[in-house]
């Protein structure tokens, strides 16, 4: 019998079974729309973990430590006094001097050097406004952060700052367009209890961006010489003085980001660059991915075994049929081969309901699901068709073995037993 | 030419077996209506299916048109049957949830013949059979002569050499059956298949040019209405 025969002749057969073809189909469907949604789930988280990283991280840049501490992986044990230790978090932490920062500067292709200052004020405020907390950021082109109004200044001057719109109606303004050009009072007060305001004029105002981080949410940005004024301040006479916990290189683009990593590891400091917090991202996302993966893999070892089971009734309710077929001349492989595809039929089927049921659940709740966590306009399940297409084809694969064996049965039907029953 | 040498089947292991056929010879002619007649449990099932290569006899052998059936391969066996041979059964056995058409089509499916071909085969089989405005219907909602003419439309739509046909009108009221074996024989004779008719009806085994009477797995009986030759086993054997 041609291929094609076979074809039509099982997908005619479930369509006669329809309801045990749909039910056992179902089963199917269970494990295809897990693993469709868990592929959609991290298919889209990968890709927020890659806006997050783009809107976060300077893909040029690399943030530079004095050592792995910063990032978590380096010693917490108590460890030898020396004067760059800095408290900072609970955990000690040796800071970058002003030296530090002159030596990466000399270091080749690097362009430019910029001092995180982890800053907070006393209180922010202008005249006639109450008293307000705020954290002082070092402002980043690179970052360009989402504007309410003013625009996004590739330098920012000294002097000038820009505010979270988060301060809009506590410092009294209309709106963002009536902050342009007004003065923002900031102080910052000393360990002894010593402080000193500084005066600057608002040249924008930030908005929340979807993408952005907790922590540069709402806050002032100061330019960099600013921000370094503000921080000599608050900790003249302390060990922190002139010291940054972090420091971001930028590359003069002639050289990749990991090159310009390893040259900082060399001159001995700890270095990350966007890459690598991407990657990590990924993996805690392959981890969770992974876990679901298996829970879908369990309910497909049940639909496995649903799958020969009715194969093997369908076999036993058409032993008459299958005698026939035998006795009018139909190969032992052309009967195993229409049970097969009958399975291979009921794979494609419950996998292609169970993707079409995973991507209707992804249409209705990718709303409300971006609503609650701040993903604005973009999705967490992103369907991928090659995915799918590979997910159906991986399913008619399971559902192609499971027929296996029902088929073996039917083609090794004595075809005068088989006509005997009646 | 269909030969039957000594045909012996024995069922069952060694302490229980059951002797179906105790060594069976005859000679069919191309082109003739046999009837082998006997009681339930005489063996004349076991004969039919081993001429039609279902069964393998326990020693002797099947020879058709010089291919001896009894040692083929499974493949040519099957291509035996899909080329060679017509089967109509006592209960019809065709696929009630498919079309006249579809039921038709099977031998055509199994022997790989063209579509167009098919078709064509098909439409003028169901013709044949006085089939010709039940195409699309579903096999199902035919009455019990209507579904056994389908099995024969069936049955000769890769115009075989041999009809085997196993009681054939067992299931069906005289009236019918009856119009069912004039179908029967002027088919074959058209198409100069050999017919084998399975019966027990004496009536219609008499209309057949040749008479095989099987009792208790041996043939008792061999008449030949051309030669007037009314032989015992052992004449044929002379």
């Amino acid at each position: 019998m041609k291929i094609i025969d076979v074809l039509w002749r099982s997908g005619r057969n479930l369509k006669q079974a329809k309801v045990r073809t749909l039910l056992t189909a179902s089963a199917i469907a269970v494990g295809g729309f897990t693993l469709t949604i868990t592929l959609a789930a991290a298919t889209g988280a990968r890709q927020y973990a890659d806006r997050l990283v783009q809107a976060n991280a300077d893909p040029n840049a690399v943030v530079v430590a004095k050592d792995e501490s910063l990032f978590g992986t380096g010693n917490t044990k108590p460890q030898e006094y020396s004067d760059d230790l800095a408290n900072l978090y609970g955990s000690p932490m040796k800071q970058l001097s002003d030296s530090d920062i002159a030596n990466l500067k000399r270091l080749d292709h690097v362009q430019n050097v910029r001092q995180e200052y982890n800053i907070s004020a006393q209180y922010v405020t202008r005249d006639g406004a109450k008293k307000y907390t705020g954290s002082l950021l070092t402002y980043n082109a690179s970052q360009k952060p989402e504007m309410k109004a003013g625009t996004a200044p590739d330098n920012l001057a000294a002097g000038s700052v820009l505010i979270a719109d988060d301060y809009l109606p506590l410092l009294n303004f209309k709106d963002g367009n009536d902050a342009i050009d007004k003065t923002l009072l900031v102080q910052a007060q000393k360990m002894s209890g010593e402080t000193a305001t500084f005066t600057y004029k608002i040249v924008g105002v930030t908005t929340k961006s979807s993408l952005a981080l907790d922590f540069n949410a709402s806050g002032v940005y100061l330019s960099e010489n600013d921000a370094r004024t503000v921080h000599g301040f608050i900790n003249g006479g302390t060990v922190l003085a002139g010291k940054v916990s972090s420091a971001t290189v930028i590359g003069d683009g002639q050289i990749k980001p990991d090159d310009l990593k390893q040259e900082i590891i060399k001159a001995g400091y700890a270095a990350r660059t966007a890459d690598d917090i991407q990657q990590i991202l990924n993996q805690v996302i392959s981890v969770l991915q992974g876990i679901i993966v298996v829970f879908g893999l369990i309910t497909l070892i049940a639909s496995f075994f649903g799958v020969v089971n009715t194969q093997y009734i369908s076999v036993l309710e058409r032993t008459r049929e299958i005698g026939l077929m035998k006795a009018l001349g139909t190969s032992r492989r052309t009967i195993s081969r229409l049970f097969m595809i009958e399975a291979t039929w009921i794979g494609f089927l419950g996998a292609l309901l169970g993707a079409l049921l995973a991507m209707g659940a992804g249409m209705a709740l990718n709303p409300v699901i971006s609503d609650k966590l701040n993903f604005g306009s973009e999705h967490l399940l992103v369907f991928q068709p090659t995915q799918i297409a590979g997910l159906i084809a991986f399913l008619m694969l399971i559902t192609t073995i499971a027929g296996l064996l029902p088929a073996r049965k039917a083609a090794k039907l004595d075809p005068i037993e088989a006509l005997r029953t009646e | 030419m269909i030969e039957v040498k000594n045909v012996r089947k024995v069922y069952g292991k060694k302490g229980s077996t059951f002797e179906a056929l105790k060594g069976v010879s005859f000679k069919i002619p191309d082109g003739a209506t046999v009837a082998i007649i006997g009681k339930s449990g005489s063996g004349k099932s076991t004969l039919m299916h081993i001429m039609g290569g279902l069964d393998h006899p326990s020693e002797g052998e099947v020879v058709v048109d010089g291919k001896v059936v009894s040692q083929m391969k499974r493949k040519q066996i099957d291509h035996f049957r899909a080329h060679d041979l017509g089967f109509v059964f006592q209960s019809f056995f065709v696929e009630a949830n498919q079309t006249c058409y579809q039921n038709v089509a099977l031998p055509l499916e199994i022997g790989e013949v063209g579509l167009s071909k098919r078709k064509q085969l098909i439409r003028s089989a169901l013709e044949r059979v006085e089939l010709s405005d039940k195409v699309r219907s579903k096999a199902r909602n035919l009455s019990g002569g209507q579904k056994q003419r389908l099995a024969i439309a069936r049955a000769i739509v890769n115009s075989p050499k041999l009809i085997l046909a196993d009681e054939p009108t067992g299931n069906l009221d005289s009236d019918t059956g009856e119009k069912i074996i004039k179908l029967l024989f002027g088919l074959s004779e058209a198409q100069g298949s050999t017919l084998v008719i399975v019966t027990h009806d004496a009536d219609l085994a008499a209309r057949c040019d040749i008479q095989l009477v099987v009792k208790d797995g041996q043939l008792v009986t061999i008449k030949d209405k051309k030669t007037g030759n009314a032989a015992t086993q052992k004449g044929v054997r002379a």
